[in-house]
């Protein structure tokens, strides 16, 4: 719970930051939504599982940009098979498993 | 209740991605959308718009978009991650994919400082020098870390991002060597090595020859081979073109069999100089003699010096200059400057003895004026080129892609590189900078009708490629061929100089004689559409 708290944290802050650098409060929140659901949670769970001692703080910097590129690769290799994979709406559901296992996992 | 310490960590860091973020958008309003790309108009950032485009609609990473030469695995060019995740990035938000890889490109220099923070807080348990370093990278004051995403070099730009965390993962690995960590080191050289190879080959020989070097009794073979194993397996896709194209001497390797020599109007030569600030280069020697007989700084220092070996002795014998030496340089300063802030620790720390305050607060003041310098830094390095891309060019490729048929082929005169791939069409650029190029212009101002020789837009070249399961085949080299401008269903003039502004005028004028009619007009950008009927011009 601890750690979600720090995911949520972070989210906002990603929103304040961004609500300054675009040019509307939607394009701030959807860009937030992105960087939460597609970087952020995947990552943030991999990092979790995978080096549970870590500093929450040092949990979420370290899932969000791990995050990003393992996202990435994940949908990248079924595409060379064929799989039209490379879809936001796979990046947002790997986000929603990152989410659950943020949450289930102590 | 949050700790001071933890408050003052939180500060620092938010305070170090928004300067991050004004000093990279200050120049362009201040704002991360725009409606045209925000780096030079050139080659790079244009065909990787034009990809990263295509991803996002097909969904697949696999092909070269049609209006390059022909169907061919994508990843023959070179690895994609970049472009997926800008895909992935603006297809979740509803924003610009060109946006998107400026942005991603920002948030790698940012997850480097970051990651770097993580690192010192992590292994060397000092979170004070963890932010210095953050400080220092989060805006380098190396000019040519800059000048990359200027051009849009955003692939070479963003592997910077990995070289902290395999530094992490590394030293996690050696602290406890097993499968969970080893996965993690893994994971994070794969990815910097479908961002760009060559830095991701330089980073996996500096950390495989540390970890046989000198933790080869404590990791155990059996999980050394496995983990390399694993890595090479996971880059099979990549691995086969990479070797062919750039240890065969072909066109990717262009360079690298000049040695030293760097073609004018590339990036200058290597020095040791116009690498890293020689004040920096002082205090990471500085640094390299207090930690030299601590085991636990080892990584650190092996990693300077196989880089400083690799960069600058290759570059003087002339091996592999282009892509190992060159390419490699942005991460040589991301290796070096946690060195530098360990340089600058030693010495705030001895300063602060003859002054007369506190140690944390003295050692804050650092921090701060860490953050303060990269905010100077910012108002002078960023300033290195700016958009040449205007919403007006930009508005006229979009209004050939949303307007003529897919099967349409367009000639841009004063485009530059593989601007015209902006057009998602089969694309021609007329030659006109060549030797005979300009003769041949004055020939279609005179009206002699002389095919005008274009360059067909398009990876057509000796590189492998994959066209099938292990199945890898060269394209061959078509580049420059003659083709009669007639051929063209659309011509777009965007002209470069007061020069090209008469020259063009003059052939737009010759072909609107004919029977060509204007469908699109701004200052920056005409478009004639040519009936196809006969003579042309």
């Amino acid at each position: 719970m601890k750690l979600l708290k720090h995911v949520c944290g972070t989210a906002l802050v990603i929103l304040a930051l961004l609500w300054y650098f675009t040019r509307s409060a939607g394009e701030a929140f959807r860009l937030t939504l992105a960087l939460t659901g597609i970087w952020l949670l995947p990552g943030t769970a991999l990092v979790h599982v995978l080096l549970p001692d870590l500093h929450e703080l040092e949990k979420v910097v370290l899932g969000l940009f791990l995050g990003s590129s393992i996202v990435a690769l994940i949908l990248y290799f079924p595409s060379l098979l064929g799989f039209s994979s490379i879809r936001p709406m796979f990046g947002y559901a790997l986000g929603i498993i990152g989410l659950i296992v943020i949450w289930r996992r102590k | 209740m949050m700790e001071q310490k933890e408050l003052f960590t939180i500060v620092a860091i938010i305070s170090l991605v928004a300067i991050a973020l004004f000093g990279r958008y200050a120049l362009y309003d201040g704002k991360i959308t725009h409606s045209f790309p925000l780096t030079v108009n050139a080659g790079d950032p244009n065909s990787r718009t034009s990809e990263a485009e295509n991803i996002l609609e097909s969904g697949s990473g696999k092909y070269i978009p049609k209006w390059f030469a022909g169907e061919a695995d994508l990843v023959m060019i070179e690895p994609v991650l970049h472009l997926i995740l800008a895909a992935l990035t603006a297809g979740g938000a509803g924003l610009n994919v060109f946006d998107m890889l400026y942005f991603d490109a920002v948030l790698a220099s940012i997850g480097a400082a970051l990651c770097f923070f993580v690192l010192f807080s992590r292994v060397f348990q000092n979170r004070i020098l963890g932010l210095i370093a953050a400080g220092l990278l989060v805006f380098p004051l190396e000019q040519f870390f800059h000048f990359q995403i200027n051009i849009g070099m955003y692939a070479t730009f963003s592997t910077v991002l990995y070289f902290p965390m395999i530094l992490l993962f590394t030293y996690e690995f050696v602290k406890k060597p097993v499968w969970p960590n080893a996965l993690l080191l893994v994971f994070a050289l794969v990815a910097q090595f479908y961002m760009h190879a060559s830095e991701a080959v330089v980073s996996g020989f500096v950390v495989g020859s540390y970890l046989v070097l000198f933790e080869r009794k404590n990791i155990g073979w059996k999980k050394l081979i496995g983990t390399g194993a694993l890595i090479v397996l996971l880059c099979l896709p990549y691995l086969p073109p990479l070797f062919y194209n750039y240890l065969q001497g072909h066109q990717g390797a262009t360079f690298a069999q000049q040695g030293e020599i760097i073609p004018p109007g590339h990036e200058p030569q290597i020095f040791l100089t116009n690498v890293l600030h020689p004040v920096f280069y002082a205090l990471a020697l500085l640094a390299l003699l207090v930690t030299w007989k601590k085991k636990e700084y080892r990584l650190l220092n092996y990693a300077f010096l196989a880089y400083v070996i690799i960069i600058f002795i290759l570059a003087k014998f002339g091996i592999g200059t282009y892509y190992v030496t060159l390419r490699g340089r942005p991460i040589f300063f991301i290796v070096a400057y946690p060195l530098v802030a360990i340089g600058l620790y030693v010495v705030a720390n001895a300063v602060q003895r003859f002054v007369p305050v506190r140690k944390h607060v003295f050692l804050g003041c650092i921090v701060a004026l860490t953050i303060v310098g990269q905010a100077y830094a910012v108002s002078n390095v960023q300033r290195l080129g700016g958009s040449l891309y205007t919403e007006d060019i930009y508005k006229g490729f979009l209004w050939i892609r949303q307007n003529t048929p897919e099967s349409a082929t367009s000639l841009c005169f004063g485009c530059n590189q593989l601007e015209g791939t902006s057009t998602h069409r089969v694309s021609g650029q007329a030659a006109f900078w060549e030797q005979d190029g300009a003769q041949q212009l004055i020939q279609i101002v005179n009206k002699n009708n002389t095919p005008l020789r274009v360059q067909i837009v398009g990876y057509t070249d000796e590189r492998l490629y994959r066209a099938g399961f292990l199945d890898y085949r060269k394209r061959g080299a078509i580049g420059d061929h003659t083709r009669d401008i007639c051929t063209f269903d659309y011509f777009a003039f965007r002209p470069v100089s007061q020069e090209t502004i008469a020259i063009f005028g003059q052939i737009a004028q010759n072909l609107l004689e004919k029977n060509a009619t204007v469908v699109y007009n701004t200052p920056q950008m005409m478009i004639l559409k040519n009936a196809k009927k006969g003579a042309c011009i």
